[in-house]
């Protein structure tokens, strides 16, 4: 079941009302049993053998952070033990993400030395596990450091694992930051609910209204790279970036507006990552909760940028390729990853000698130009770099850069770009509905809270805009049978 | 509890403008062929249900005109027999015929599915009142497309999509005249089916859902009173397979053993009088001359074999199907101005008190459009030569002028293309 799909529109609203009508009980048992038990409904209605991981997770990182709490004298901080520990809690994402991987690799050294080859396994990654086993793995870790102590509930520890609104696509939680949740009472509370709603709505505007819109080009265009070249390739580039923020952060919205309804503050996911000056600031806002758990649990504990500068960039590197194995098990993905550490550290590297070339031509770095370029250009670093992550394969990915550089603008103004599966009103949809989310994230980039100044005016004006914006998600939105509706993207997280 | 108040009334608000929204946005062609039997509560002697070969190949409008039969066409295209149960018994439901004529076309024996696309199952159930009979339509089709029962219980979900192509039609309800049916006026030529192909052989059917979806409507139509007559309407040669013909001779055995009438149109199309070259408005349908010959052989069989009376001049009858005929030789007028080629164009706009003028700026060239000079011979049009300079310069003009009193009332230009055809574009 996804956000988008019509079971959650009927699972959710009733999920929600039974969670207020539940009565109080003793650190909310009640409550937490029907959450807890929503979430595993919900996680395995696509799948009910993906419970079995779920389970599995649930109960090693719950055994292990009662092993760490009561280790707390020390001995139990050698490395093998806390590798042990990662390896049992992350098995079957290893098993069942990267086996494969691993074995078309040793087959390419197989086959070169002639012991042939060995079959790759039948197996499908159960949705969502990357999200949930990297919670639960933050969990252990925080417990083994000492940041928080065991959860010895072990329901409440459960619904930390399975919380349905983050277990598909995250934010990955902290046990820190969601667990004393759990044990709030949370009332019924018709702002909470609306701005939730509205949070939702954002949501949903973005994954059908944009995301999947413009995905429609896209697909197009990476599908038949040999028949759409030059300007196609280039506008499916740019494009691309768009449509897998539109997608992940919408999809992050839905989480945490469904989350707010219930009175559960999930952590944001994005914070406007396309008005980033740099790379470094492109991932300090681009899917947050990962990026700070690498920090947390690898950049960190790899020595940061304590050890010398040489250190720091190697630690940089080995994060974001981590970070691109995360995202996919293959090479393209681990690429892509790399590239985005080197754009850090390249950027890193040459600071000096852009201040240096500033002071002669008289840069002004405060000036709104300068940050405007600053902001196009990593743009346009980011969007490279997605190349290799959309791309099916490294090759493919070369196929589509070379693919830009082909002459061919004309296809912009003699209507070859309506055959493109899109028509001229759905054109004039995205880029009306791109106006809205620049406008409203320069809004919020100068803190101010859009829904607060909705709340401010009359009924009249707020009743018409609601209204108004729930019908564009209606009627403008591409879902239902006339639409090959796609999934969410980070889902095959 | 004010908040609770105001929650209600925003939810009551939004739902209508939700509707509101839906039913504009709703898909007018879904509509537009059933929703005028289930607003009328006129008598009807028979009902037509079955496919395209149904819609395109019986015109109540003209079984009324010429035998004074009251009928209305409830077929629509691709629809499979499974829908077209439902449709029957909707249609039962609301009123009480002598007789209901099925086609045969889409009583699929092997497969239990629907094999016609999403929009083609909108069409035969769109209609329908919401009720016990469309809930249990919605339940079958559902299985068989993406969307599940919200693709045919909600409009929004189903139609949203059309925002970019709405039109006057969206906005203001349109009754049309049809009486359901859908008559080409084009003239294309057909294959005939091979001399001798006609067998009398029978089949051990397989009983799948079409099968047993006909047979629901036998014993429908036994529980209700009314005659099924199973039917095959004229068409192309690969509708004759041996194959179909034995799958159509048992269907045909049961419905007989089972009170009802059957018509098998391959053995009488001689008699019947259907030409290939000219009775068929695309490779498999038949248009309007077609459609009347297999009227003439139908209403004389409703007369002898059924007992049908001819309703002219019954005030229960005539007043509101002269109302009908009459409003409908007006629309289609307007009709006319989604006719692309000369042929379809002429033979749309004959009619009573009309006056047909063709202009070209070569008469000869007649011979070059395949059923042109057919046309002007049926219809009796001397084309008039004009200059090319007179109209516009194009090859043809054809004018449409009200006879009694001249008025002018809609006219279109052709060109020749390269094959001869004189088409719009």
């Amino acid at each position: 079941m996804s956000f988008q799909s019509l079971e959650y529109a009927l699972f959710f609203p009733l999920c929600a009302l039974v969670y207020f009508i539940l009565p109080k009980s003793r650190e909310n048992l009640l409550k937490n049993i029907w959450l807890c038990l929503a979430s595993y409904y919900f996680y395995m209605s696509s799948n009910p053998l993906y419970g079995i991981f779920l389970v599995y997770v649930t109960a090693v990182t719950y055994g292990l952070g009662l092993f760490f709490d009561k280790k707390k004298d020390g001995s139990a901080k050698s490395k093998a033990v806390i590798v042990l520990s990662v390896l049992v809690t992350i098995l079957p994402l290893l098993v069942f993400k990267y086996s494969n991987f691993f074995l078309r690799n040793v087959n390419i050294i197989t086959r070169r030395i002639g012991l042939g080859n060995f079959a790759e396994l039948d197996i499908l990654l159960p949705v969502g596990i990357s999200f949930y086993t990297f919670a639960a793995l933050g969990y252990v870790l925080d417990v083994r450091k000492g940041k928080i102590v065991a959860e010895k509930n072990v329901l409440n520890y459960a619904l930390f694992v399975s919380f349905f609104p983050a277990i598909l696509s995250g934010p990955i939680e902290r046990a820190g930051h969601l667990i004393p949740q759990f044990k709030e009472e949370h009332k019924f509370d018709t702002d909470r609910i609306k701005n939730g709603f509205l949070l939702m709505l954002w949501g949903y505007f973005m994954k059908f209204v944009l995301s999947n819109r413009v995905a429609v080009f896209v697909d197009k265009v990476f599908n038949e790279n040999a028949s759409f070249v030059g300007t196609y390739s280039v506008l499916a580039v740019l494009l691309y970036s768009l449509q897998i923020y539109f997608d992940f952060a919408s999809y992050s919205y839905m989480a945490l507006g469904t989350g707010e309804i219930m009175g559960f503050r999930l952590i944001s996911n994005f914070e406007r990552p396309y008005l980033a000056g740099s790379i470094a600031d492109f991932w300090r806002r681009w899917h947050i909760s990962l990026t700070s758990f690498f920090r947390d649990y690898v950049y960190i504990p790899l020595g940061g940028n304590r050890k010398g500068r040489l250190r720091k960039y190697i630690n940089i590197l080995i994060v974001f390729a981590v970070s691109g194995l995360w995202h996919g098990a293959s090479w393209n993905f681990i690429f892509w990853g790399l590239l985005n550490g080197a754009f850090q550290v390249i950027g890193d590297l040459l600071r000096g000698v852009r201040k240096a070339v500033g002071n002669v031509i008289g840069m002004r770095e405060d000036c709104f130009s300068h940050k405007f370029f600053q902001t196009v250009v990593t743009f346009l670093l980011a969007s490279f770099a997605w190349v290799f992550f959309r791309a099916d394969s490294f090759r493919n990915a070369l196929v589509m850069i070379k693919s830009c550089f082909v002459y061919n603008p004309w296809v912009l103004f003699d209507g070859s770009i309506l055959d493109m599966g899109l028509k001229a009103f759905d054109i004039f949809i995205v880029i009306a509905s791109l106006c809205i989310v620049l406008c409203v994230s320069l809004m919020n980039e100068k803190g101010i809270v859009i829904r607060e100044k909705i709340e401010s005016q009359e009924i009249w004006f707020k009743w018409l805009f609601y209204i108004a914006a729930i019908l564009t998600v209606l009627v403008f939105g591409m879902y239902g049978p006339s639409y090959n509706s796609s999934d969410f993207i980070y889902f095959k997280f | 509890m004010k908040k609770a108040l105001r929650c209600i009334i925003f939810m009551a608000v939004l739902l209508a403008v939700i509707l509101m929204a839906s039913n504009i946005l709703k898909k007018k062609e879904s509509y537009y062929y059933k929703d005028q039997f289930f607003e009328s509560d006129l008598d009807y002697d028979v009902l037509f249900f079955g496919s395209s070969h149904m819609h395109e190949g019986i015109d109540p409008i003209y079984l009324w005109e010429n035998y004074g039969i009251s009928s209305y066409n409830l077929a629509s295209a691709g629809e499979s027999i499974q829908m077209t149960y439902h449709v029957v018994r909707a249609a039962l439901e609301h009123t009480h015929p002598k007789a209901v004529i099925i086609d045969s076309f889409k009583i699929a024996d092997e497969e239990n599915e629907i094999n016609e696309g999403y929009a083609f199952v909108h069409e035969s159930i769109d209609s329908l009142p919401l009720g016990k009979n469309k809930l249990e339509a919605i339940d079958y089709a559902s299985r068989f497309f993406d969307g599940g029962k919200m693709a045919f219980l909600s409009n929004m979900y189903a139609y949203h999509s059309r925002f970019s192509e709405l039109e006057k039609k969206d906005f203001v309800k349109t009754i049309t005249y049809d009486k359901g049916a859908y008559i080409m006026t084009e003239v294309v030529k057909a294959e005939a089916p091979e001399d001798g192909c006609y067998i009398e052989d029978t089949t051990e059917l397989k009983g799948g859902d079409g099968v047993k979806a006909y047979k629901k409507i036998v014993e429908l139509c036994r529980e209700k009173g009314v005659i099924p007559i199973l039917v095959n309407i004229p068409a192309n040669k690969s509708n004759y397979s041996e194959k179909e013909q034995k799958k159509l001779n048992t269907l045909m055995e049961y419905t007989r053993e089972n009170g009802g009438c059957t018509i098998n149109f391959l053995p009488l199309l001689s008699e019947v009088g259907i030409d290939y070259d000219t009775d068929f408005g695309d490779s498999s349908h038949l248009n309007h001359l077609g459609a009347a010959k297999t009227a003439d052989y139908l209403a004389k069989y409703l007369y002898d074999e059924l007992g049908i009376e001819d309703h002219r001049g019954d005030e229960n009858y005539s007043l509101e199907w002269d109302r009908d005929v009459k409003a409908w030789n007006d629309q289609k007028i307007e009709l006319l101005k989604d006719k692309n080629d000369a042929v379809s164009y002429i033979f749309l706009a004959e009619g009573e008190d009309r006056q047909i003028k063709v202009f070209m700026a070569d008469p000869d060239q007649t011979s070059g459009m395949y059923g042109l000079d057919f046309c002007l011979e049926k219809t009796g049009i001397e084309p008039e030569k004009v200059e090319k300079d007179d109209i516009g310069g194009f090859d043809m003009k054809v004018e449409v002028r009200r006879k009694s009193d001249g008025t002018w009332l809609a006219a279109q230009y052709f060109y020749r293309n390269d094959s001869g055809n004189f088409t719009v574009k």
